[in-house]
């Protein structure tokens, strides 16, 4: 006799939150910001070809150029579409940091009043030079570290050109070393980037908590992610 | 008298990293005492498949040792035995091989269900739920929230100042569930308060009763499911059904069980497949 009980299919996925802080200073201006938003529009493409990741993550993008700005909110990877991103301006990657801060901790207590669990955010810092505001950016920088310190968010810090300050890129995380982007390659970036989320998306390294998250990663298993062809040594 | 059927299955994500089972279950029936148990052992500790299979084993074990007894015994009390058992014999297996006792870390809740009471037991981010015609009730979740943090296994220190005991009238019960954390999603109607998804018990429980029922279609279930959590599920239903009358052997004894019953002595989540009829 076949058991095929009901089910309850409408329990929410976790989520995992994908802050993108993206140079849109004057500098990016030309082929820099063409590849990029061409890599973003092939990143909305493909998120939404796995199934669990477009459920699953939610992507918000700030740009910093002149100002820092959310141009994306957090957005399920199945409903993001691209945006034509412009260049022009200074680089206040400090505020854009404290922005996206704020961000993920307002996402972060959204999702435990809804009762969603969460994986570890992720947080994409991509520039090509510096920072404009530094009193701010250092200051915002050892934010970023001490969340990183509690478990709160993975940094990634990507430097774009040969003008893109690493030294700085540093201060931004105690745990992964800032890395080169070969070139312009944007859009072998951005392809990574969405496998790596359905790859995250495919573990059960998630919980209720900060806490709990760092048990279900540290008692599971390493979340596996693709090799970066885009990076450079 | 209490009908059990359950079985363990890996999950998805551990299919794919080959990490094999690291959930267990066990139960056993006897005409005075019925112990379930569930395990869940922690993802990466190297050897907390055997932490689940040997907690569930002694478990089962221990909590069968109510049966025969004419004294009363505090139920709780004896839920404290059980789980102080079982850290004790993952101790001496933890001592034997030379590891960490946290190499066997392992969540474990454990049911002992008697004439006057059903006793729930639970370490860990186990699932209780019981039955009471078509309502059900989670019993004692492990919290979730801001401040409650981590998941307990019985394997830490103060485990037992963690164990959640839970004790009721077995009059008021015709039906006792547990599981592991990885059918939450499925089997909860809300993953913040734990309380169960009735149609999903509802279900279960029917079929528990039918005189069908084998483990081997629980088995197919779980692993056919998807549970959006990748990880391994187990899932244990013990219902309440009548005796079966035995009329021509009036000289047996009169609580044996009937031959017919879905349920061995002890009966281990049997790995077996069960033959199933060809089909077109």
């Amino acid at each position: 006799m076949e058991f095929s009980p009901r089910v309850n299919e409408d329990n929410p996925d976790p989520r995992i939150a994908c802050a993108l802080l993206l140079d849109t200073s004057s500098s990016m201006s030309g082929e820099p910001i063409n590849q990029l938003n061409r890599g973003f529009e092939l990143f909305c493409d493909e998120i939404k070809k796995d199934e669990l990741a477009k459920k699953r993550a939610e992507i918000a993008v700030i740009t910093f150029g002149s100002m820092a700005r959310v141009e994306i909110p957090f957005t399920e990877g199945r409903d993001i579409q691209p945006r034509h991103l412009a260049a022009g301006g200074s680089t206040p990657m400090g505020a854009a940091l404290n922005l996206a801060l704020d961000q993920l901790t307002q996402q972060k207590q959204a999702y435990k009043q809804a009762g969603l669990e969460y994986y570890r955010p992720w947080l994409f810092v991509l520039t090509d030079g510096e920072p404009t505001d530094g009193q701010v950016f250092t200051t915002a920088a050892a934010r970023v570290r001490e969340t990183e310190q509690a478990r709160g968010v993975s940094v990634f810090a990507i430097g774009v050109g040969s003008a893109a300050n690493l030294t700085r890129l540093q201060e931004l995380s105690t745990r992964r070393a800032p890395v080169k982007l070969d070139g312009l390659s944007f859009s072998e970036f951005f392809a990574w980037l969405s496998a790596s989320l359905s790859a995250a998306s495919a573990s059960n390294a998630f919980g209720s908590s900060d806490a709990g998250v760092a048990q279900a990663e540290n008692t599971g298993e390493q979340i596996p992610l693709p090799p970066a062809g885009w990076a450079t040594a | 008298m209490w009908k059990v059927i359950g079985a363990s299955v890996t999950g998805s994500s551990h299919q794919a990293l080959e990490t094999g089972c690291q959930d267990a279950s066990s139960w056993s029936t006897r005409p005075d005492v019925t112990c379930l148990a569930v395990a869940d052992g922690a993802g990466s500790r190297p050897l907390s498949g055997r932490g689940a299979e040997l907690a569930v084993h002694h478990a089962v074990e221990i909590a069968g040792a109510y049966s025969g007894r004419n004294v009363a015994v505090d139920p709780a009390a004896w839920l404290q035995l059980v789980f102080r058992g079982v850290r004790e014999k993952i101790a001496e297996l933890a001592a034997a091989e030379g590891n960490d006792v946290g190499d066997y870390a392992t969540t474990l809740g454990v049911a002992i269900l008697t004439a006057d009471l059903a006793c729930v037991g639970q370490v860990g981010d186990t699932i209780a739920v019981v039955g009471s015609g078509d309502q059900f009730r989670t019993l004692a979740p492990a919290g979730h929230g801001e401040y409650v943090n981590e998941t307990t296994f019985v394997t830490d220190d103060g485990a037992l100042e963690q164990l959640r005991v839970t004790v009721e009238p077995a009059a008021t019960l015709d039906a006792v569930f547990l599981s592991t954390d990885g059918l939450r999603f499925k089997i909860l109607a809300d993953l913040g308060t734990a309380a169960p998804f009735a149609p999903f018990f509802e279900d279960l429980a029917a079929y528990t009763r039918s005189a069908g029922a084998s483990a081997g279609e629980i088995r197919r279930f779980l692993a056919g499911l998807d549970d959006q959590s990748g990880d391994d599920k187990s899932l244990i239903a013990a219902v309440l059904v009548q005796p079966e009358p035995v009329p021509d052997q009036v000289s047996r004894e009169p609580q044996a069980e009937p031959d017919q019953a879905e349920t061995p002595e002890t009966s281990g989540s049997p790995q077996a497949p069960e033959p199933s009829p060809a089909r077109i």
